[in-house]
């Protein structure tokens, strides 16, 4: 059977959590088809790849079934995003295959694919079976080894598009979020919670964040209070990511907040309350004064 | 206009997950809640309702009869309607199967789901129903209007931005706040949900493909590392914090 890997890039790179399937793809399919929007051949040509099925609108996946439904007996492997999720459904709606959510593993025999789940908010793993030919699996993000790229010779397939469906969706406003990293995609996140106190402290945990390359977030009872966006929010009723650290400031550590971040590689957690549950729930942590501990922190990795 | 709000039903977020020797969840000690985005879903539906007093409201889950409770909540919250498809889904795939048979059924202008259920947290029914049905579908959705009988205007959350957009129904939207605040039922609206009757449908039993075969509660992580507030060198070393 062979993988077909749904990609995407953001700012002429490949999404590292499309890599992450790319990879496990090469791992459990014979031969490794990437289907993708990204037409820009030199982006992809370093990827450990047989065949680029290139399309013009990944959205408008329908435009090519019936080229698509030449390739048969195939499972998909898209990277866990807002926009591929719904990718998945349409692809599932074309090859009448299902789709299974937060894969963490996954082997292939004939026939069957073996694969576990993280699910319950990443409380509870899942071993599932899938006795079928096809499946569409959404790999959860940062969880299998890269692979180098080999010997492979690539083929580029430009498919065309069937019919142009006319776009319904009228966009009144975007409104950009003022985040430069994108929070799903972040390899470090430093989030803070109520504990500091007004949201003009926030300049030293974005002043911290920018020094680690990473992407700020807060807890639930700031976005509520406005000191900060929705779209910062992690946690159950927010985001929900998983880093490979992430730093939290003055959070005390709800359940649900842990909800949201509990799938961090690493958890450091900064707060003055050595009774604070999120202690319970994290590798590293500081006793102590937020507002003493972040300029310090700053003050050191700026330092080297 | 017609809403349908389609609800699951599962574990309250405070609660310890385990499973039995039969691999299955153990409900003893579990209080059940209407999932926290389709709670924001039904709120949000309540509140159109209670701006437009014409606008029907139901409320679909698939389920087993212990949700009739929660069903239950959902009129007393203000919904018109309740319907339970008999079932113990296995897994999304069903789910969205049954919802979408459902709609065939019967006519909605907006279905409103949560962006995700929070025990298998798959986050696919709400986009699955639509390109079953052809529909529209977009999640997460954080604010929601109506402009007229045939269009909506919502905010999309995105990655890197937040869309106002407006579109026609039928729509699929998967909710997730600030879209309204949660609601507590009135006494009013208690003593009127006693009275409504919750419709249940039956189904012949569904064979699925998919089948988790074990559940098992995952390592935790390894003893907390204390660093004092003066060890924070150390911490950036043994992290790598300079090569971020």
């Amino acid at each position: 059977m062979n993988g077909f890997i749904i990609i995407e890039a953001n700012n002429k790179k490949i999404k590292d959590s499309s890599l992450e399937c790319v990879y496990l793809a090469n791992k459990i399919s014979q031969k490794v088809i990437v289907i993708s929007d990204i037409k820009d051949e030199k982006i992809l040509e370093d990827l450990p790849v047989d065949v680029f099925i290139i399309i013009d609108d990944i959205d408008n996946v329908y435009s090519y079934s019936n080229q698509l439904l030449n390739y048969k007996n195939n499972f998909f492997l898209l990277p866990d995003s807002l926009r591929l999720k719904k990718v998945s459904a349409k692809i599932s709606k074309i090859f009448n295959i299902p789709v299974v959510s937060n894969i963490i593993d996954l082997s292939v025999k004939v026939n069957t694919f073996n694969c576990k789940a993280s699910i319950f908010n990443n409380n509870v793993i899942s071993d599932i079976e899938v006795s079928r030919d096809g499946c569409i699996f959404i790999i959860k993000k940062y969880t299998i080894a890269p692979i180098p790229k080999g010997d492979k010779i690539q083929e580029f397939i430009y498919l065309k598009s069937e019919n142009t469906s006319p776009k319904k969706v009228q966009v009144l406003e975007k409104i950009k979020m003022n985040n430069d990293k994108p929070l799903s995609e972040a390899k470090v996140v430093v989030s803070a919670g109520r504990g500091l106190n007004s949201s003009e402290n926030w300049e030293m945990v974005e002043k911290l964040a920018s020094l680690l390359n990473a992407a700020t977030a807060c807890s639930k009872p700031v976005s509520d209070l406005g000191w900060r966006p929705h779209s910062e929010h992690v946690g159950q009723t927010g985001i929900k990511i998983s880093p490979d650290i992430y730093i939290a400031i003055g959070i005390s550590g709800a359940i649900q907040h842990i909800a949201g971040v509990n799938s961090s590689k690493k958890i450091l957690v900064i707060n003055i309350d050595p009774e604070a549950p999120f202690f319970k729930h994290a590798d590293y942590g500081i006793i102590g004064d937020a507002f003493e501990i972040i300029p310090n922190f700053i003050k050191y990795l700026k330092n080297d | 206009m017609n809403i349908l709000v389609c609800i699951s039903c599962v574990p309250d977020t405070t609660s310890k997950i385990s499973f039995n020797e039969n691999n299955e969840l153990d409900t003893e000690d579990l209080q059940f809640i209407i999932g926290p985005y389709e709670d924001y879903a039904l709120s949000r539906a309540v509140e159109l309702k209670e701006i437009d007093p014409s606008i029907n409201v139901s409320v679909l889950n698939v389920g087993v009869s212990e949700n009739d409770s929660l069903l239950r909540r959902s009129l007393a919250l203000g919904a018109d309607n309740a319907y339970r498809i008999n079932t113990n889904p296995n897994d999304s795939n069903q789910v969205s199967f049954l919802i979408s048979n459902f709609l065939k059924e019967n006519e909605y202008d907006l279905i409103l789901m949560g962006k995700e259920s929070i025990d298998y947290n798959s986050g696919i029914v709400h986009h699955l129903v639509a390109s079953d049905l052809g529909y529209s579908s977009f999640s997460p959705v954080s604010s929601l209007s109506i402009i007229n009988d045939r269009l909506v205007q919502i905010h999309l959350e995105k990655d890197e931005s937040i869309e106002k957009i407006q579109i026609n129904t039928p729509v699929v939207l998967g909710c997730q706040e600030p879209i309204a605040e949660w609601k507590i039922p009135s006494m009013r609206g208690i003593m009127k949900a006693r009275t409504k009757e919750i419709t249940v449908i039956e189904i012949e039993s569904l064979d699925s493909d998919i089948n988790y075969k074990y559940f098992r509660i995952p390592e935790k992580r390894s003893k907390m590392k204390y660093f004092d507030k003066d060890d924070l060198p150390k911490l950036i070393e043994e992290l790598n914090l300079l090569k971020m």
